[in-house]
Order: C-alpha cells, then sequence, then structure tokens
C-alpha cells in the first residue's frame, strides 16, 4: 500500500509532526531575543548544543538504526577514531581526516563483503 | 553580504552538502521501504527538517499511528532543536537583523545539526555581521543537496546493496565531529566528550532519552572546566 500525499489522514499526521518540531523552533527565536550574546547563559546554551549533537553522532556511530546496523561495531567505530586521530595529528586537517575515515570504512566494507 | 550568501551556497553545495546529502539517500530509501510516496517524503523532509523527526515520521505513517502519538513522539525527540535555533540564532546575532518574526521563524525552519555546525564553528572565518547571510545560503545549498540525495534513495535505492548505502551515510557523524572538534574554547571540547561517553553510558539503559540526558548533563563538566582554566590564566 502506498502512502499519499493527498489523503486526509497522511495531512494530519504531516501537520501533528511538524508541529511537534515546529514548537521548539518558535520558542527558540523567541527566547533568542532575551538572552545576551556574549553571557554566560548563550556560553551555557552552546554547550548543551554542542553536547546534545555530540551525543547524536555518537548515537549514530555506537547504536545505529539505519543501514550503518549492518555493519559490526568494530568496522565502524575503528574508522570514526581513525579519522578524528588523523585529524586532530595532522594539525586539524579537515579533508584528511575525512578521507582518512571513510577511507578505512570503506576498506573494512569492501574488505569484509567482498573480499572474503 | 551578497558574497557571504553566495559562500554560504558555495559551502552548502559542497561537502557538507555532500555529507547530509549522503544520509538523505539512506532516507529515501527507508520511504520507498515503507512504502511513502515520493511528495510525502519531500513534504515530510520540508516540513521537518530534522533526521531523527523524519526517521520517526516514516516509521510511524507506516505502521498507522494514531495523531497523538505522532505529536509527542516527535515533539519529545527533538527537544535538542530548541538549543540548537536558541545557540544559531545567538551566534548569527539574528536579533539584530531588521526582519520580521515571521521570516526569522522562517530560517529558523532550517537550522540542521549540519548548518548549526558550520556556523558555530565558522570553518569559512566569515565576518560575524555577515553569518545570518551566510547561512542564508548555506541552508538553499544544504537543502538542494538534500533533495537530490533522498531522490537518488528513494528511486535508485534497489540497484544499491544496503552496506554500500552505509558508506555515504558514515560521512555525516564523522565530519560533524571533526567541524565540533574546531571549536576554539576549551569548554566546549571538555562538553563534547563528556557528551559522548555519557551517551554510551546512558545508551543501553535509556535509549532514545540519553541523547538529552547526555547533552544537558555534558554542559556542567564543559562549563566547569571553563570556568577553572580561566582562573588557571
Amino acid at each position: 500500500m502506498t502512502i499519499n500525499l493527498f489523503d486526509q489522514n497522511t495531512l494530519e499526521l504531516l501537520f501533528v509532526a511538524f508541529l511537534g518540531i515546529f514548537i521548539w523552533r518558535y520558542l527558540g527565536v523567541l527566547y533568542s531575543k532575551k538572552i545576551e550574546n556574549e553571557s554566560l547563559v548563550a556560553k551555557t546554551i552552546n554547550s548543551i548544543a554542542y553536547g546534545m549533537t555530540t551525543a547524536i553522532v555518537c548515537k549514530i556511530v555506537f547504536f545505529p538504526e539505519n543501514a550503518l546496523n549492518l555493519i559490526p561495531n568494530i568496522d565502524r567505530i575503528i574508522p570514526f577514531f581513525i579519522g578524528i586521530g588523523v585529524f586532530l595529528f595532522f594539525s586539524k586537517n579537515t579533508n584528511l581526516g575525512l578521507i582518512a575515515g571513510i577511507g578505512s570504512f570503506s576498506i573494512f566494507i569492501i574488505f569484509r563483503n567482498y573480499l572474503i | 553580504m551578497q558574497i557571504a550568501f553566495k559562500n554560504g551556497l558555495k559551502k552548502g553545495l559542497g561537502l557538507p552538502g555532500f555529507a547530509m546529502g549522503s544520509a538523505m539517500i539512506g532516507f529515501g530509501a527507508l520511504a520507498f521501504e515503507s512504502g511513502l510516496d515520493f511528495l510525502v517524503a519531500v513534504a515530510s523532509m520540508l516540513f521537518l527538517w530534522s533526521m531523527p523527526g523524519m526517521i520517526l515520521f516514516v516509521t510511524l505513517i507506516s505502521s498507522g499511528a494514531s495523531l497523538i502519538l505522532m505529536f509527542t513522539s516527535i515533539f519529545l525527540a527533538n527537544v535538542r532543536t530548541l538549543f540548537m535555533v536558541l545557540s544559531a540564532f545567538l551566534t548569527m546575532k539574528v536579533e539584530t537583523e531588521k526582519i520580521t518574526f515571521l521570516r526569522k521563524l522562517f530560517w529558523a525552519q532550517w537550522v540542521s545539526p549540519t548548518a548549526w555546525t558550520i556556523i558555530t564553528t565558522n570553518p569559512d572565518k566569515v565576518d560575524k555581521n555577515e553569518i545570518f547571510s551566510y547561512f542564508k545560503g548555506l541552508a538553499i545549498g544544504l537543502l538542494v543537496m538534500c533533495t537530490i540525495g533522498m531522490s537518488i534513495g528513494y528511486f535508485i535505492f534497489g540497484n544499491f546493496s544496503k552496506q554500500l548505502i552505509s558508506i555515504p551515510i558514515f560521512f555525516i557523524p564523522l565530519y560533524l565531529m571533526i567541524l565540533m572538534l574546531n571549536a576554539k574554547e576549551k569548554m566546549y571540547i571538555v562538553t563534547i566528550i563528556s557528551s559522548g561517553v555519557l551517551l554510551i553510558i546512558f545508551y543501553p539503559i535509556l535509549g532514545n532519552w540519553s541523547i538529552l540526558l547526555a547533552g544537558l548533563t555534558s554542559s556542567i563538566p564543559g562549563y566547569l572546566s571553563g570556568k577553572y582554566l580561566k582562573h588557571d590564566n
């Protein structure tokens, strides 16, 4: 069965889903007026945002739910740290870190799925 | 302003766009697998613009969820959006821009972890007064790349093995982590390390709630280290 956009049920579900996220965006815009840019509150909010984005990143790598779930833990985690390690070791070169991380991840996949 | 916008657009169509677009390949494939019409997939991307929200939406709509369940799940899973929009708007000093509240809301819709990370770490060293224009270009570029990525995932899904699809999907967490580690202030680096450790400890017990808990609690050691390191200087 295909779920079509113009079914009333689909539109209603899409609307409430939109509302579920939009409320947070609305509050974010509303409260950004009331906070000083360089204040301690602003730094704490930045810190929480860093913390939450890191948590999402670690969740994707350590406890994935999508296609990454099919890849053994070690094949995801080692390339992730290789990428970070290369980035930190070579004076924070983003491209080199990405090439090392993605490259080693691809090698693991190709080796395990196509060479063994 | 025009130059900042163009630079943002270039950035969005470049590496970050490739990273986000790659993650959208996975979403497009999931939408196809779940029996969603292509227009529903596009609409959910445009109206939700949050990967956890979009995945929840597809999973719940295909399992015949009620309106209340849909609202509550997505509402609770996206608390982080508040902090991200707040942080992004403070960084971009949107308050000083002479635009209507509705326009601010419109641009708040396009704040994503990738866009937030780029404007916060500012790798292109954009002038602070022009970073909002840069963000607008960046958001449009990311939107274009995500639409392309999602279409590839939706229509060409059958031709790829899931193992191969995981390669572009892996790009986004690594890219975001590397960008965040560019943060200049030590308190943010401490927050990043604490959050990673806390997530790994809490996730097996609390599931997705651990994202909220790790995000909130990791800011405490971050704040304390900021204060301690300041005293040291």
